[in-house]
Formats: C-alpha cells, structure tokens, sequence
C-alpha cells in the first residue's frame, strides 16, 4: 500500500509552527490518534498536512457495491499555518486508488491533489467554529462509514451531484430549460448535439466572467440574435458604460447516446486536450462541436461558456431530471484555431451554476403558496412598495401596480426600491424590479406596472385588468382615493378590498378588510376603528394624541402620507408595518370572502420599543337609504337598531327617543352610526309625543368628540312611534325644520338626521 | 432515524426493545422485561437504569383522556421465569385500558397495546411478575373467547404463540401464530420493512407431560428489509428465550424439512441472542463437565451466520469460573464462531464509567451497524448530571 499514498510523494515540513492553536490541536490529535508523536508534511508553502489512518466501522454484510472502503482508511488533515483555527482543516484521502470516481460528497480535486471530503453541508469554517479536532476525525470516519453503507446520498434513490469547489465564477440558467434542450436533442443543426446560446457577462470588467444564459438561439433565429449580439457589442465599444450588456456566445452540449454513467468526475479538465477526455469518458461527441466553434467567426471574447449534460441513471438530488450538467468555459483566442480545429490546448475553466429565480421557487424557499388570483396593489409608496416586495418574494404573481408619482431621491429614506430606480415611476419601477428578480418566468407579463392612479383602476380606464382581480389593496394613505373607493364604481361588489396605513407618527398600522359584499366598507371600517375608543385602551390613546396635534394646529392626518420629505418616519418603522400587514394578508388570501371585516392594528410603543397587536371582528352593518332623499346612505353599526327597539318596547306605551353618535361623509352622502346616547332624564314622553331633554347631553357629546380625537360626534336623533305613523309627524317635521335653520348658522355642518323606529319600519330622514 | 434493536444491559436477564421505523411511525416492541428497582435512579453506578431509558425511548401516545403516556405497541414475553419478567407488576399497566387513568400515568406505568405470550400464561406462575402478567394475559383472552365488543381495543389486544390442547384456549385460532407463521401485521398495521417468524414453542413440546419451562420459550426472527420494496433481507435478528440445545434441534429439523431454510432464510443470523443467558444449556446438558461437546445442531445453528456476525450475551460479565450462566465455555464455542470482537457482553461491551449501557444496532441496507461516533462541541457547559457536582470538592 506504501507506494499508494499522496503522502509518500511530499516532504516532511521542515519549519516552525508558531500558531499556538496550531500546536495545541497538534498536540489533540496525536493524543487522539493513540500517537505520541505525528509525522508532520508540507502541503503548501501555507499549509501542513498530517496523515493519519483512521478505523472505519464497516457494515456486516459488505461494502455497498463492494466500493473499496478499508477498515484503516489514510487521510491527511490539511492545516493552514496562518489562519488556523478560522479556516477549518481540509481532509483529503491520502490513498491514490481511493474509489474518488464513485463516490459523491468529494470535491473536485485541485490539479495534482488527492480530492477533499466534502464532510459537512454549508462552510466548514461555521461547522468548525464550534468543533474540535477528535470532532473532525469522528466525522470523517462517519463519512467513510456511510460510503462502505451506501447512506452518503441523502436520498438513496436519487443521484448526487457532484462537489464543485475553486470554481470561477458562475453561470445561471434555468436547468429544466436545458434539459428539455437535451432530452429532446435541439441541436443547432439537425443531428448536431449542442446548442447555441447568448450568455449575459454579469461580471465586472476586471473580475473572472460569470454568465446568466438569456436565450438558447433556434436555427430560425439566428440571424436575428446575431444582429441584436453584434448591436450590443458596438454599444459596449462606442459608450464603455455599464448599462450595456456584455453578451457571449456559448454551447449546451451533450450526448446523443442513451448511455448512463455513474461514474464522478472528481479531476474536471483545466485544459482543452484534457477537456476531450472528459467528454470521451462521457460519450459526448465532439469533433462536430470543434469543427463549429474554431470556423465560428462570431466569439468577439475569448470566454465561451461551455455547459455540459452529462447523463445519469437515477433523477439528481434537488433537480427534476437525470441530466447533470458541468459547467466550463473555456479560452479560446483567434491564433487558438486553424483549419476547423483548436491548435492549442486552450485553458479549461469550470464553473458554478446558479438557478434561476422563478415565482414557484420563491414560494418554496419561503414556505408559501400566495395566490391572490390577481391583485392590484395601489400605491407603490413606501409601505406599498415594501408590502408589495414582501409578496414578490413570497412568489406571488399577478399583480397590478399602480402609483402616479416617481421616486425621489428623499423616497430612498424609506422605500423597496433602490438609487438604480431614481427617477422611475413606482408603479413601473416594481414592476422592472418584480421581472429582474423572476427573469426565469416563462411569461414576461407576470407582473405589470402602470404610471397610473387608482382612480384608473376603478373607473374602467384599467377595465381589462379589473375583470381578472380579486383583490384591491390600498396602501395610497390618500384620502382623496379613500373617497373614490366609495363611489359606487361597476365591479367592486366583487373586489376583496383591503387598506392599510400608518397613523400616529407612525407608531401604529391599521389594515383592514372589507367584508362580502363590501359591507363593512372601508369607511365602515375606519368609523367602527374609532368607535373603539370607549374599550380600547390603544385607540382612546392614539386618538387623543391625534386630537392634541390637531389643537397644536398640526393637521390630524389619520394615514400619514409617507411620501413627504416633512414626514417624519424611520424606515424601520415602515419595514415594521409593512411585515406585519403582508403577514395578515398572507393569511386571508386563499379564504373565502369574509361576511365580516376584520381591522388589525399594530402598535408599536415608542419608550420601550415593544409592540402591540389586536385584531377587531365587525359584523355588517344595517344598510339603508334616507326616506325622504335615497342618494343619502345610513349606515348603522350591528347591535344599535336591536338597542333602539329595545328601548321602544320598555318606553311602551310611550314613545321615547335618543341621539346618534357617528359621523356625516358629504361627498359619499353617507350617514355612519356607531353608538346611541340614551335620551336625557329630563327628556319626557307620552303615546304621542317625544320630548328629547338636555340634561348632560353637551357632556356627553363632548366626551364621545375627545375621546375619538374628533372624529365622532353627534349625527342626529330617533325616537320610537309605538303606535305609529309610519311616517313623521307635524311635531316632527316641525322639529327638521328648527334643526336645519339651526344647523345652517351652526360652524360644524350637518345635516338634519332623524329616524323613527315603529315596531316593524325604520325610517330614516336626511335633510 | 432507522430502525433498531437495543439490548439492555440486565445481568442475567432480557430485555430488548426492537423499534421499527415505518411512514413516519415508530412500532415499539419489548421482547421481555427486566426492571429492578435497584437500577432505578443513580444510586448504584454498576446498575443501568433500564426503566428511565426504556420510558425516553419509547413515544407517547394519549391513552383515554391522558395524554404523553409511554406506549409499546407489543410487548413479545419468551416466558414467564423472573429474569424476563422481572418489574412487570409495578412498570406496566395492568387492566381494562378504559380504566387507564392520569394516576396510572404519573406512576410511570408503561402502557402495552398487544400483547404475545404462549398457552404458558394459563399454567401455575413462578413468580408474582408471572403470576400479575398471566392475569392479565387471561383478561385479555376473556374478552376474545367473549367475542367482546371491546377486544381489539389496543391495551385488550392478544397474540398467543403456539398451540397446546387448553380448551380455554380452542377457538382463538385467529388470534394464534404457530411455527412457520411469518408475521407482518402488528396493532392493525401491516409492516412492509419487518416481519417476525415463528420458531418455536411447538405443539408437541407445549403438551409433554412434564413441560420444560425453557424448552418452551418463544424463539422468533426478526427480519428487517432495507426498503419496502428490498427483496433482501438486511438484518436478521434472533431471540429465544432460554430455549435450550433440545429446542433448538427442533427448530432446525422442522425449519429446514419445510424448506424454510431456503425459502424464508429463516435460519440465517445477524445477529444472535445467546440464549438463557450465555448458559450452556444452548449447547449441551448441564454439567458442561458431564456433556463437554456441544451438539451438532446447536453449532450449526451458528453457521448460519453470514457476514461479520455478532453473539449478544445477555448476562452479568462472563468469567473464566464454574458459573452457569453465563457460561465461560458456552462463550468460547460463540467466539470461535464469531471471533471474540464480535461476542458482545451486555455487562461489559459499552460502559461510561461503571455503568454498562445498551448495545445498540441500527438497520442499515448493509446490515445492523453500531450507531456512529457522536461528536462533541467545543463549547459546552457543565449539566446538572455533571459528576463532580454531587462530590465535595477539597481544598488545602
């Protein structure tokens, strides 16, 4: 066996070790090994290797495939001298018949070098940060172990592919793209197996080149590609800017044959005679393949990527397919090529590939399945945008996004996008931004962005997307919108609306859900928010502060728009929000449409930084239209007309009465209801008449006024006809009229709102 | 995981657990038991606290309205005789499942789905284990010569191995496995990786006028494939109790004139439990002195070995002297065999310390293997359990 070991062929080192943890672990080993003294060999001119014979427990009934795995395995742990023990020990085989070609979990050895094992998932430096030395040993004679087993692959039925390591640089493609190349032998030419493609250069300049493939070019269409590759390389000579790509012809090449192998490949050719091997020992025929590329008198760069299908028996692990490809470019310069062949033994280079990033593997890094079944996201601000990203990167297609404005320099503070953005429109932007990430996407329209308003999407300019959308998320924080979404548009009984936004200074996120059939409506919603403040702590408090702003003489903005330089709102606190709404509509998307509507708010205390969050269920509210003038819409929170008539039936057979609290929406001509306050003790009643007395009624009306920071107040009066008329009486009508001339000298305006509740009609009048 | 097989470390006793690894479910079959109350706790660092490993090992399933109660699925007794019984009464539930309640679970009683046992349980016990165990064994077949409502309710279920001519017994033919049986099904569960054959008792040995105890142990294989659609075999495990050389030649007569042999590889070994406890009755009649040669079937039993096999013994540590069991001259007919690095003492192969610990053999599609090396950290912090915690410490 002597003769068989790397570690006969190198010299004893000779020099000082001067790492103390070097020689501490020296010390570890020897006493682990059974050793009082090792025998210490030079690697490199950094680093050491110590061979070592470690005993492998072997399985009882063989060797898996009988692979030649010994009872005493040599290997040589290989030690940096300087930067011991940050970089863990490598460990090679020492044997130079080890059975490197059958076995995955190896790296590709670097030239004249026995191959390392590939003995922990991820960095070896993070796996030794926390280990020992005996550790390391116990794992490689794990390893060993589960060779002689057979248990090295994860998954037994599956292929393993191979370990890459001191590769340069990268490529990136779609792998089932090529397969299909493969497997359905699209070659160039009729017969021909490999394929041509136009390869980005991602790399800078001066670094090592690194490919993302754009296209595999069809027979068809190669002369078109050709004129759009050789437009680019004028525009990369003539402009010498970044912004232009740099593009490079390559090959997808393969075996015609149906053979399998099984063997590894753990010595990847660095040269263009070794390169001819490897395709041998692979049956990928190539004499058709260098006839081509040496009279090809297209390659402008000297680096052709050079993607290789090699084929195997099982599917390989993490792939949908059997083909394992290895990556190479190689070097190939005019005087490299005479008469159709390639004169010089051009460099070899291998390379790594990365994926493509598609919609479905997003959803499945992330653990989702986000379908929204169509979304237009309305505002592309700075929780828009981030809300929106968060659901990019969840794999969600189909959405629509739509924002007037461009980012500004200032947006930058708090936005998704980046500088490269400035001065796009947002909408635009997400969607150039949405298409980058997933350019893998067989269908380029995934996701579209419109410089465009919301109003667009609802008055039918945008009609054709409106029909496929289920859901309308607002995330505008403007009011004007706010008002359009309530107009009564064509197609919005159908639309799942939800709207978020930020609110005192930032420190709280309010999102909500309409319920079916719009009803609780966003108003509703935002009404029946502020209704909470008689039992909920947070929003008396949030109002309160929104009331004393407003005092200061600071506009009360409830839904502060974040787009202003004056707004006052780390990016942090937006990230915060924005998490937590894409998280709760992670969660909705998916279920059937609500009959209630659901408000979440999120509070994040400024002093201790905790955060706080509540959800609110509303029921639907009673829905109907003024008596006297229908274009006016009462809207009146479940619970209060049971109240109402309640307080009838004790009142019988006397009428009684009471005051409304809620709100008036002029433009939307709508009337909200939230709470009763009960008739006043000096109020008086008989079975014909209702007298509505004042006694602590301007107290109470004031309290509702500071404890909603405003926002609610009185709206109007009822009172109960037990008997009768189903209609106003006289009295009442009379009592409008000294309403309305009151109201009209009053500051706050209002309308004159009267109801009358009889035992089986709610009337309603809007003056 | 994979599936596997641990003996535990009893002296002169059994107790295995065999737990087979399938869709997700772990099937938990205690061939045996040997708890004492000594070994309970660390009090004496010699004793392996069989119970405490035996109660981590097993999973919790909920029982009536209890939750996190330990659960064997079946528990395989070879026969009745202290040494694997030993701590039934007090470890294990006992009674009509319904009646399982949070006391039961607090007191650490173990709860056992099915149970297998010979016609045995209907003769005079030995000992008060034997005595608690065949009670039980009897409700149970009460319920099913009842045709009760109730009897396959885990905790009622019953299989009874091998015949003999108890009428109490007759009409139970369906819950009855004889030798030849090869069983797949466990709690209602058909099992694609394991199976178990039925060796012995036999029928002729069970209705002797005077029944050796020994002689009538349950002997089984274990049989453990690699996958659900492995043809082979990749652990082959035996267990028999105390069956001694005359129990053995018949399990090798009648195995190999039905072709067994062949057709079910149901002589072939992996692994091989000495029986009775490494005595010599496995080879011989006692004194070894009197009968110094083993018999021919005994030792070709261990011929059908394959691959680099290994003898459990288990039993207190095997000494050059006159003991039985174990028996030092039985070791050395295993150990030319096996070679001595394959014969491992239950006493003496793993210790930490004083204290043996279980041998453990995982299923591996290259045979049972010991589990592989752990490996440390090399950032730690002292546990509760760290020994010079419960040592004073001296200073001068």
């Amino acid at each position: 066996m002597g003769k068989q070991l790397f570690s006969k062929e190198i010299s004893p080192f000779n020099g000082d070790i001067s790492n103390s943890h070097l020689l501490e672990t020296l010390a570890s080993l020897a006493a682990c090994m059974g050793k009082r003294k090792l025998d210490i060999l030079s690697w490199d001119e950094h680093n050491i290797t110590i061979p070592v014979n470690l005993t492998i427990d072997l399985p009882p009934l063989g060797n898996f495939e009988s692979i030649d795995i010994r009872k005493k395995e040599p290997v040589l742990i290989v030690f940096s001298l300087q930067d011991y023990p940050r970089t863990a020990p490598v460990v090679h085989t020492d044997r130079l018949d080890f059975p490197k070609n059958k076995l995955a979990h190896l790296y590709v050895a670097k030239e004249e070098r026995p191959p390392a094992f590939c003995y922990v998932r991820g960095s070896m430096n993070e796996w030794y940060a926390t280990k020992t030395i005996s550790d390391l040993v116990v794992r490689i004679q794990n390893w060993l172990r589960d060779a002689a087993c057979g248990d090295l692959s994860e998954n037994g039925e599956q292929f393993d592919p191979l370990r890459l390591e001191g590769y340069r640089g990268t490529v990136i493609y779609s792998y089932d793209k090529l397969v299909d190349i493969v497997q359905s032998n699209k070659g160039l030419y009729a017969n021909s197996n490999f394929a041509l493609g136009l390869f980005e250069n991602t790399a800078k300049e001066d670094d090592v080149p690194s490919f993302r493939l754009e296209k595999i070019i069809k027979t068809e269409e190669l002369g078109e590609t050709l004129k759009k590759y050789i437009i680019s390389l004028k525009e990369l000579l003539e402009k010498k800017t970044f912004r232009v790509k740099k593009y490079h012809l390559g090959y997808v090449l393969w075996s015609n044959s149906e053979k399998t192998f099984t063997d590894y490949c753990v010595e990847l050719p660095r040269t263009w005679e070794k390169f001819k091997v490897f395709c041998a020992e692979f049956s990928i025929e190539l004499n058709q393949f260098e006839e081509f590329i040496a009279s090809f008198g297209m390659h402008f760069f000297p680096e052709i990527p050079i993607i290789t299908g090699l084929k195997r028996p099982k599917q390989i692990i993490g792939f949908s397919s059997t083909i394992e490809f290895i990556n190479f470019y190689v070097e190939l310069k005019s005087e490299d090529v005479s008469e159709k062949k390639i004169i010089n033994n051009i460099p070899v280079h291998f390379q790594a590939h990365n994926e493509v990033l598609t919609t479905q593997k997003a959803q499945l890094i992330s653990g989702s399945n986000l379908d929204f079944e169509g979304a237009a996201i309305i505002g592309c601000g700075a929780l828009g945008s981030k809300v929106a990203m968060h659901f990019l990167r969840n794999g969600a297609r189909n959405l629509l996004f739509l924002d007037s404005d461009k980012l500004s320099p200032h947006n930058l503070v708090r936005h998704a996008l980046l500088a490269e953005r400035e001065g796009n429109n947002k909408a635009v932007a997400m969607m150039i931004t949405a298409m980058n990430m997933y350019r893998g996407e067989e269908i380029e329209d995934v996701n579209i962005g419109f410089p465009l308003s919301g109003d667009s999407f609802l008055n039918g300019t945008l009609s054709a997307f409106k029909k496929c959308t289920k859901w309308l998320f607002d995330f505008t924080a403007s009011e004007a919108f706010f008002q359009t979404m309530l107009m009564p548009y064509e197609g919005m009984d159908y639309l799942q609306i939800c709207r978020g936004h930020i609110s005192d200074n930032g420190n709280l996120g309010v999102l909500m859900f309409e319920g079916r059939n719009r009803n609780p409506r966003v108003d509703d919603l935002r009404y029946l928010v502020f209704s909470q403040y008689s039992e909920n702590d947070m929003v008396r408090k949030w109002l309160k502060r929104e009331a004393e702003a407003a005092d200061k003489g600071i506009n009360l903005v409830v839904g502060v728009g974040c787009n202003s330089e004056t707004t006052v709102l780390a990016d942090d606190t937006v990230s915060s929000h924005a998490a937590y709404f894409s998280r709760i509509i992670k969660k909705q998307v998916g279920k059937q449409h609500s009959q209630v509507g659901r408000i979440y708010l999120q509070h994040l205390d400024e002093d201790e930084g905790h955060v706080i969050t509540q959800q609110l269920i509303v029921e639907p509210l009673v829905l109907t239209k003024a008596t006297n003038n229908p274009s006016w819409e009462i809207r009146i929170k479940a619970g209060i007309i049971e109240k109402m008539k309640s307080a009838m039936g004790l009142a019988m057979p006397h009428e009684t009465g009471g005051v409304f609290v809620g709100a008036v929406n002029f433009k939307a001509k709508t009337i909200h209801v939230v709470d009763l306050i009960d008739a006043p003790p000096d109020s008086q009643s008989n079975p014909v008449c209702f007298f509505r007395g004042v006694e602590g009624l301007p107290e109470k009306v004031k309290e509702v006024n500071s404890n909603s920071g405003n926002q609610l107040g009185y709206i109007g009066e009822w009172h109960s006809h037990p008997f009768g008329p189903e209609c106003m009486s006289t009295v009442d009508a009379a009592t409008v009229r000294k309403f309305k001339t009151e109201f009209v000298e009053s500051e706050t305006r209002l309308p004159v709102f009267l109801t009358i509740i009889t035992p089986t009609q709610l009337l309603c009048y809007v003056y | 995981m994979a599936s596997q097989i641990k003996y535990y470390p009893v002296d002169n006793g059994d107790q295995s657990l065999i737990s087979v690894e399938e869709d997700s479910y772990t099937t938990n079959i205690l061939v045996d038991c040997n708890i004492r109350e000594s070994c309970k706790g660390d009090t004496d660092a010699t004793q392996f606290d069989a119970k405490k490993d035996l109660v981590a090992s097993l999973k919790k399933k909920k029982v009536n309205d209890v939750e996190n109660v330990s659960y064997i699925d079946l528990m395989i007794l070879t026969h009745g005789d202290k040494d694997h019984l030993l701590g039934f009464e007090t470890n294990f539930y006992q009674g009509d499942p319904k009646n399982f309640k949070k006391k039961n679970k607090d007191d650490e009683e173990i709860f056992i789905d099915t149970l297998w046992f010979s016609p045995m349980v209907m003769g005079t016990a030995g000992n008060s284990d034997e005595k608690c165990f065949n009670k039980e064994a009897k409700r149970r077949i009460q319920l099913h010569r009842d045709n009760s409502l109730y009897k396959d309710l885990p905790g009622n279920r019953i299989v009874i191995v091998g015949k003999d001519m108890n009428e109490d017994l007759s009409g139970l033919d369906l819950v009855r496995k004889v030798p030849g049986d090869v069983v797949k099904r466990f709690n209602n569960r058909d099992l694609k990786t394991f199976s178990i054959f039925i060796h012995s008792p036999y029928q002729e040995q069970l209705t002797e006028e005077e029944i050796d105890r020994n002689r009538v142990s349950v002997v089984f294989q274990a049989r453990f494939k690699a996958t659900a659609t492995s043809v082979d075999f990749c652990t082959l495990a035996f267990f028999g109790g105390d069956a001694d050389h005359e129990a053995w030649k018949t399990i090798i007569e009648k195995t190999k004139k039905y072709k067994n042999d062949t057709k079910e590889e149901a002589l072939t070994w992996d692994l091989f439990m000495s029986p009775h406890h490494c005595s010599w009755t496995y080879f011989n009649e006692c004194p070894q002195e009197d009968h110094p040669e083993p018999v021919k079937t005994s030792l070709e039993m261990l011929d059908y070995k394959r691959g680099v096999a290994k003898v459990i013994a288990s039993c207190k540590e095997i000494k050059n002297d006159d003991d039985n069991p174990p028996h030092y001259a039985a070791r050395e007919q295993y150990v030319k065999k096996v070679k001595a690095e394959n014969f491992l003492n239950t006493a003496t192969a793993i210790k930490n310390g004083k204290t043996p610990q279980p041998i453990i053999f995982e299923v591996t599609a290259q045979g049972p293997m010991q589990p592989k090396k752990k490996e440390g950290s090399a950032q730690n912090a002292g546990t509760a359990a760290t020994g010079t915690l419960t040592k004073v410490s001296s200073y001068g």
